[in-house]
């Protein structure tokens, strides 16, 4: 049986790790050197979700979100769900992961959203703290750490969207 | 036969009909039944009929027009195994007719005629004075886009597209476009996505270009393409094209490249600052503990009766302790407002200081000090309303404390030192003006400066106060000045926004 396939949106404000986090995912590589994502990449990965079987990931890895780039609302038509991703060691990009699942719910009602808190590996340099996870959580927020440095964590969130799109 | 055509002509059209268009045929009955059929009804992917039942269980695409009852004659086009065929539905007494035609060669002609219109089209499009313009200028412009390394496909009436001219390599490389027919939405999930925004702006002819915005595509070869596509409504045709993004992508993409990275760092900057000034703060705190204890022996010693020497040298000392701690104030201050000055500042309009209050506090603060040096302090705002600025208190307390005290430092014995407020409509002005020497209109140039030094032999702490002033005041979006006075002494001023203009 062919598997089902699932638009997922790599959301988050620039230099969070969004790309790298495809990259670890889909290549299983990882390199230090920040490479700006300008419009859109495209990638695809197969995973396997208990009792859904294979659902094949069709990843967008969209332009990060700052003053100088704005997302294009149309990117995320017809998304199945969101990967929301925020730099654990810049505060603010916590802010903008907030507004852009916002954005996501506006545009694709229903999607869900996944916060994934990037860069675990730096945890003693981190400025997002466990008081704002833990609200983020009372406020309905489905969230894990990851690294895409050492690879903790990277395939439980692309498994966990995976599931939460194909519930 | 009709007009005169003879019988064996009518004969030999007829023939040559049936063999081009392979006509097929069924008939139903009033019920919609199958009675009779016959013709070439395989080319249309129609098996075996049974008679009597119904004709549109047995012919899928003819479910819901059977029985035609009293509608007129009429026809429609459509796409079965492969071929395009003409259905034309004809009520004939009690029975209705099923004709179907071949119509592939028609449709493919058709299409070659548009594809023919398109590239004229692009041609008149690429400044052609010729109202009729010659094929060959078509070709030119399908060449034209095959050098600039364009795909160009054309959109047919029946919305798949076709390839004009020859494909730049990179788009062999990439999608399939065999035959000269590109399916967009196949070639890219990123194309399917721009089709949903492309196919409103091509029917509803608009004149505008419609960009997609960069995206990319892995190469073959392990590498990476940017590619744009772009969506073009014609008067007869439309276009998208799909361009591969060359050095001014580059630039750009570098240029922003560089701006994050120095945002990035500009980040780490602050984060590093803040680090330091936890370190600073900790070996302050450690410096100044020692020069609080000496202070409180010294004033024990200030108890003390002692000879004339003794009593200057412990007065010296005090004086110089008090100063040491003095100077690590000042400078803890100046390294806070530059990291704040660094960080964006957050007005809050619901906190704006009353900058009349926070002169009269100052002004009230420092008349003890003033009554020591012999110095008048004379305020003009005491009865004057509040006036709200775009600001903080706490800091705007320092600035006025260090421009009043810097005042009182360059003021002989007996003068006045004059504190005012000013209001119009886009700023609110404070003045401090002394009846000192008067400040050299070159050092006043500078003397806002980090660690720039005062006049003569009063020079400040460690020339940070004013620096301090200054960055304060301009992260508010104020602008701060000195000048002498045309009759002497010097006049400092600093004006903030109103925080409710």
């Amino acid at each position: 049986m062919a598997a089902t396939q699932k638009k997922i949106c790599m959301l988050g404000a620039f230099a969070v790790g969004k790309t790298s986090l495809v990259q670890r995912f889909v290549d299983g590589l990882f390199s230090e050197k920040y490479l700006t994502t300008v419009g859109v990449k495209i990638d695809r990965k197969v995973v396997a979700v208990e009792a859904r079987g294979d659902v094949n990931l069709i990843l967008w890895d969209l332009q990060g979100e700052d003053d100088f780039n704005n997302l294009r609302a149309t990117y995320l038509r017809g998304a199945s769900g969101h990967l929301i991703v925020a730099d654990g060691t810049r505060g603010a990009t916590l802010e903008t992961a907030i507004r852009l699942r916002d954005l996501a719910a506006e545009m694709t009602p229903g999607a869900p959203c996944l916060l994934v808190v990037n860069k675990s590996d730096l945890r003693s340099s981190w400025e997002i703290d466990d008081k704002q996870l833990s609200a983020l959580s009372e406020d309905g927020w489905c969230w894990l750490t990851t690294s895409a440095l050492n690879a903790e964590g990277v395939e439980a969130a692309f498994e966990k969207i995976a599931a939460m799109v194909t519930q | 036969m009709r007009d005169n055509v003879p019988e064996t002509v009518a004969s030999a059209l007829a023939r040559a009909v049936i063999r081009s268009r392979r006509p097929a045929f069924v008939t139903s009955d009033s019920d919609g039944n199958a009675l009779r059929w016959g013709g070439s009804l395989r080319a249309y992917g129609i098996g075996e009929l049974s008679s009597g039942l119904a004709v549109a269980d047995q012919i899928p695409f003819l479910t819901g027009l059977l029985p035609l009852a009293d509608t007129p004659a009429e026809w429609f086009r459509m796409q079965t195994e492969g071929v395009f065929a003409d259905v034309h539905l004809v009520p004939h007494g009690a029975e209705d007719w099923i004709i179907l035609l071949d119509s592939t060669r028609e449709v493919r002609g058709e299409a070659s005629v548009q594809q023919l219109r398109n590239e004229l089209q692009l041609a008149r499009n690429g400044g052609e004075s010729d109202a009729s313009p010659a094929p060959a200028a078509a070709s030119s412009v399908a060449e034209l886009y095959s050098v600039l390394g364009i795909l160009a496909l054309a959109r047919r009436p029946d919305g798949s597209f076709s390839v004009v001219g020859t494909p730049p390599d990179w788009a062999l490389a990439l999608f399939p476009l065999a035959d000269g027919v590109a399916n967009p939405s196949e070639m890219s999930p990123f194309l399917e996505n721009f089709l949903i925004d492309a196919d409103p702006h091509w029917h509803e002819r608009r004149p505008d270009r419609l960009r997609s915005g960069p995206w990319r595509e892995d190469t073959p070869d392990g590498d990476f393409i940017d590619l744009e596509a772009t969506a073009i409504a014609l008067p007869r045709g439309s276009l998208l094209l799909v361009e591969r993004l060359g050095a001014r992508h580059r630039d750009a993409t570098e240029t922003l490249q560089k701006a994050r990275e120095a945002r990035l760092g500009h980040y780490e900057l602050l984060r590093d600052l803040e680090h330091k000034e936890v370190l600073l703060h900790t070996i302050v705190h450690d410096l100044s503990g020692p020069a609080t204890a000496m202070q409180g022996f010294l004033q024990l010693v200030e108890d003390v009766e002692l000879p004339p020497q003794l009593r200057k040298l412990s007065t010296t000392a005090m004086r110089q302790s008090i100063r040491q701690q003095e100077m690590v104030g000042e400078i803890l201050d100046v390294f806070a407002a530059e990291r704040r000055d660094l960080s964006d500042f957050r007005f809050d309009a619901g906190g704006a200081p009353d900058l009349v209050g926070c002169v009269r506090e100052a002004v009230e603060s420092m008349v003890p000090v003033f009554g020591k040096r012999g110095v008048g302090l004379r305020c003009d705002v005491l009865d004057q309303a509040a006036l709200r600025v775009v600001g903080e208190k706490s800091r705007l307390d320092r600035v006025l404390f260090n421009l009043i005290e810097n005042a009182l430092r360059y003021s002989p014995r007996g003068s006045t030192v004059s504190v005012g407020v000013e209001s119009a409509r886009d700023w609110v002005t404070v003045c401090v003006e002394d009846q000192g020497e008067g400040i050299d209109p070159d050092l006043a140039k500078t003397i806002f400066e980090k660690l720039s030094q005062g006049r003569g032999d009063k020079k400040g702490k460690a020339g940070l106060g004013l620096y301090f002033c200054r960055i304060t005041i301009e992260r508010w979006g104020g602008e701060l000045g000195c000048e002498p006075m045309s009759g002497g002494g010097t006049r400092f001023w600093f004006r903030l926004r109103p925080s409710d203009p």
